[in-house]
């Protein structure tokens, strides 16, 4: 359970699956091996629900990449830190339950990360088909790059930031 | 009858929108005059109508991926009964292939993670904050944060066992057409296992809180359905057996139960032998006690609860007790785990009808397929446990809007009917806690 953990969520169902096929552009471009091993991962899981809190458990910094429906340009990228996910997520998620009120009950629990990121990337309809839409399959090259420019300034802080912090 | 200007005519509409990601709608609507229902209608949508179409042409080793997408708190369930089902073709006796005693023991675990995960999020998330007067999860786990993080812990707990299974990305879930994908590595095995004994006080102090919560007596006789094995609690096999007698193999099926459209549903009614019924935990369980593990049997009887219980609230209790059954069946089983020479038998498609049916969290979960020679989709029925429940449900509120007495206003109706649905654990009560209430009054 490493300290900065990347989490894509979604559903097998059209653009939803954009946080999957995010998890993996990031495996895909090699950002995960400037890490030292035991600091990043990323995973992926379908409709978690307060599941999501238990893969958060035990992290400093959590990036959370999710499918959204705010109205905005399909392939848009939001970008949204701690109290502002709490207010907006029940807005601009497509998991009408899951994100939000787990984040919700986090906070009510005291079990959020010190640190919690979502990045969102507007969607157009779901639907059956197995293929993300051409344009969130666009937005993909930039949601990696603004992944890198997150995780460096963070991984360096978190790596002088607490004594004892990997002893486990 | 023509109706004087003094009756009291009401309307009540209780909207009940689902997940975002899937169209349709569940609602109610209660139709109160001259201080009786009049009418009552629950309406819900169920995704596995399209799905059954959808299978149609494919080929016999995509299905358990497919049907996975059916329901995002219980894919294990879809797969489960899809995959006994086409072995069923394809294993026939004289073909000689039976899935290995690894893969039924390791399927049982896999069901006993879903379990885990489904009841834990239900029982704390959805149905306690009804019993302990709270709108919601979020407002009760101020009060009860000690409550909720078990119940988190529960539920992780058997999202990990299911994990365990699954490969690196989240679909497919590592399950086929014969077993597994892979098997789980033995280190991988050992370390949750350490992780699961730890939690077994906690599914036991589980069972004691929930039979202490201050729960609605409301005594209902109604027909339960389960399945039933010659000596385990059922999860992936046994017989269909009924509160009133009926004992069949899972392909009669159809011989015994009656699916039939309502104007108002998109979810098909199931009725057996004419007369609604009830699946899920807490018939499970009323009619599997003596199935269940030793030490769940002394910490059911120390509630002081008696079961085989009529009295539907219960289910919150039946849940637990499953819990704490599937923690100690993972436990029991993979104590004894070994690294398999194969993960799956490999089967040869021919042409036939089979049936598969296993307890999904929230009942009994049936699927026939029809294959050709090439091991094509010919045909699909999925038969899905909210969908049985449906009827069963309208009775319950007519009868337990009743007893709590009409005259109480319309939001506290509308408080009681949610409670009401969400004891099910209905597929649309991911979504009800959003529930938005319309009245009508004329």
């Amino acid at each position: 359970m490493t300290p900065i953990r990347i989490i894509g969520i979604g559903s097998p169902f059209g653009d939803d699956r954009l946080g999957w096929e995010a998890v993996e552009a990031i495996r895909r471009s090699g950002l995960l091996e400037y890490f030292p091993q035991g600091l990043v991962s990323v995973q992926s899981c379908d409709r978690p629900a307060s599941g999501l809190l238990m893969l958060m458990e035990g992290a400093a910094h959590v990036i959370l990449i999710d499918a959204m429906r705010s109205g905005a340009v399909p392939g848009k990228i939001l970008r949204l830190q701690d109290e502002e996910i709490e207010m907006e997520s029940a807005l601009l998620s497509s998991h009408g339950f899951g994100v939000a009120e787990s984040l919700a009950l986090g906070g009510a629990l005291g079990m959020l990360p010190a640190r919690l990121v979502l990045y969102g990337v507007e969607v157009r309809d779901l639907d059956q088909c197995d293929t993300l839409t051409p344009e969130t399959t666009g937005a993909l090259p930039m949601l990696v790059e603004r992944i890198k420019e997150e995780l460096f300034p963070t991984s360096m802080a978190v790596c002088v930031g607490k004594p004892g912090m990997y002893a486990s | 009858m023509a109706q004087s200007p003094e009756i009291k005519n009401r309307e009540i509409n209780i909207h009940v929108p689902v997940l975002a990601r899937v169209e349709g709608e569940g609602a109610l609507d209660i139709a109160i005059r001259d201080g009786r229902i009049a009418d009552l209608k629950l309406r819900i949508y169920e995704p596995p109508r399209l799905f059954e179409k959808f299978l149609e042409g494919r080929d016999y080793n995509e299905v358990p991926d497919m049907v996975a997408r059916i329901c995002g708190i219980c894919p294990v369930a879809y797969q489960m009964s899809a995959v006994h089902a086409l072995e069923g073709i394809f294993g026939a006796p004289s073909f000689d292939i039976q899935p290995s005693p690894w893969v039924r023991g390791m399927r049982r675990v896999l069901y006993c993670g879903e379990w885990m995960e489904s009841h834990s999020l239900h029982i704390h998330l959805l149905a306690a904050p009804d019993f302990l007067g709270y709108d919601n999860a979020i407002a009760m786990a101020r009060d009860y944060p000690d409550e909720v993080r078990r119940g988190l812990r529960l539920q992780g707990l058997g999202n990990a066992i299911i994990r365990l299974f699954g490969g690196r990305s989240v679909h497919p879930v590592g399950v086929r057409v014969g077993g597994f994908y892979r098997a789980p590595d033995q280190q991988d095995v050992r370390a949750l296992l350490e992780k699961l004994r730890a939690a077994l006080p906690d599914a036991e102090a589980l069972v004691a809180w929930t039979a202490s919560l201050d729960l609605p007596q409301d005594t209902q006789p109604c027909i339960n359905v389960a399945l039933r094995h010659a000596d385990e609690y059922p999860m992936n096999e046994g017989h269909i057996v009924s509160s009133a007698g009926l004992e069949i193999p899972v392909a009669e099926y159809e011989h015994h139960f009656r699916e039939f459209q309502v104007p108002h549903s998109t979810a098909l009614h199931s009725l057996l032998h004419d007369q609604p019924y009830l699946v899920g935990p807490l018939a499970r369980l009323n009619l599997n006690l003596d199935r269940l593990p030793e030490q769940v049997t002394r910490a059911l009887q120390a509630t002081g609860i008696s079961f085989p219980s009529s009295n539907m609230f219960h289910s919150i209790v039946a849940r637990a007790v499953e819990v704490y059954c599937a923690l100690s069946e993972a436990v029991r089983l993979l104590e004894v785990y070994e690294y398999p020479f194969s993960p799956y038998v490999s089967v040869v498609p021919r042409a036939g009808v089979g049936f598969g049916c296993t307890e999904a969290p929230r009942g009994i979960l049936w699927h026939r397929y029809e294959t050709d020679e090439q091991g094509l989709i010919t045909s699909a029925r999925i038969v899905p446990p909210t969908s049985q429940n449906q009827a069963r449900i309208e009775e319950d509120l007519r009868q337990s809007l009743d007893a709590f007495g009409l005259a109480n206003s319309d939001e506290d109706l509308r408080r009681r009917a949610e409670t009401v649905i969400r004891n099910y654990d209905p597929c649309i009560s991911c979504a009800t806690h959003f529930l938005k209430l319309t009245v009508n009054r004329p």
